[in-house]
């Protein structure tokens, strides 16, 4: 299976995102920037599911970093508020496409 | 390496001096790196180690005489490259032993020379303990009154620097060469660097890596949200650019 690394930390979301797609693929969770750079530090991952707005600090930072050392990384923003400049701000980063938290969660195997 | 040469090399002036970059990572990948700064490393005209040599000064009461003249030739011929105030060349980071900060002569010089064109940082290394933190933090109040900032050396590499850092509130911490040297492989290293990384986070200063020496710890060291390094990947110490 596919593996998933989805930095998100709101508990509702992991548990929704973890319903639907544990079947589809293998996920791996991080609720923090600094927990997320630490995980993909340690290892390679399919695709990277990317909160924007995490307790201690941006996830457009992170996205910047990975897409700079890893230009092939497979990356998706999601947010609870895409306005235009944080979209734009987002797919500058690198991100391949930003979803609304709201979102059918399932359409980020559209991605793999 | 007898007193008689530590006296010998202060009355002619002091050991040279090289200058190793600090830069950037937050830059392009493949790109050529941003030298934000320069490192002033003394180096003496023998087989010894510049550490042996101020160790060697240090145990015969002449530490803080070797540490001064060498601190000056670094400054001075920085100065002197700067010419006309050019601010490319970045800050300029400067070795000192606490005992050397505490130093009135030394004291003198980093404060007299403060309106001189440079960006200079005290990088202060863990090789002495430090009895009298009130002392030094007096010292690092004035010295940042005129611009001068601080530096921690070898975060992590001994006992005393995470009390350097909690007392004295450095603008730089410089994660030691030891605990990246495994990188990208240990994921011992990601965690320890992780923490170092939140570490200068929350107290506001600027991580730098030290003893980079491949693309790949580079790479890691971005990920992981480190934004400047040192080290030979990036530059060997050498002359200033001309």
């Amino acid at each position: 299976m596919k593996l998933i690394l989805w930095v998100e930390d709101d508990r509702s979301v992991i548990t929704v995102a973890w319903n639907v797609l544990h079947e589809e693929a293998d996920l791996v969770f991080a609720t923090s920037v600094s927990e997320a750079r630490r995980k993909l530090a340690s290892r390679l991952y399919d695709l990277v599911v990317m909160d924007l707005m995490l307790p201690d600090g941006n996830g457009i930072d992170v996205i910047r970093d990975l897409k700079a050392v890893r230009p092939e990384q497979q990356i998706i923003a999601v947010t609870a508020a895409a306005t235009d400049l944080i979209t734009r701000q987002a797919i500058e980063a690198g991100a391949a496409a930003v979803l609304p938290k709201t979102h059918r969660l399932e359409r980020v195997l559209d991605y793999l | 390496m007898t007193p008689a040469d530590i006296r010998r090399i202060i009355a002619a002036g002091g050991p040279t001096v090289v200058y190793q970059p600090i830069v950037s990572i937050i830059g392009v990948r493949h790109a050529p790196a941003k030298v934000e700064g320069y490192e002033a490393l003394a180096r003496f005209d023998d087989e010894h180690p510049p550490n042996l040599w101020f160790d060697a000064a240090h145990a015969e009461g002449l530490g803080v005489d070797l540490e001064m003249v060498a601190v000056r030739n670094a400054v001075d011929e920085f100065r002197r490259r700067l010419g006309g105030f050019r601010a490319d060349l970045g800050y300029l980071t400067v070795n000192l032993s606490p005992k050397a900060l505490l130093d009135p002569t030394v004291q003198e010089f980093l404060l007299s020379d403060a309106e001189m064109p440079i960006h200079l940082v005290v990088e202060l290394s863990e090789s002495q303990v430090v009895a009298d933190y009130d002392a030094v933090q007096d010292v690092v109040v004035r010295l940042r009154h005129v611009g001068v900032a601080l530096a921690i050396d070898d975060l992590g590499a001994g006992f005393s620097s995470l009390l350097h850092v909690m007392h004295l509130r450095p603008e730089y911490v410089k994660i030691d060469r030891q605990l990246i040297d495994r990188l990208p492989a240990d994921e011992f290293q990601i965690s320890i660097v992780n923490v170092l990384v939140g570490l200068g986070r929350a107290i506001g200063a600027r991580v730098i890596a030290e003893g980079v020496e491949s693309q790949a710890q580079a790479d890691t060291l971005r990920i992981l949200g480190v934004t400047s390094g040192q080290g030979w990947f990036y530059g060997m110490p050498g002359p200033l650019p001309a």
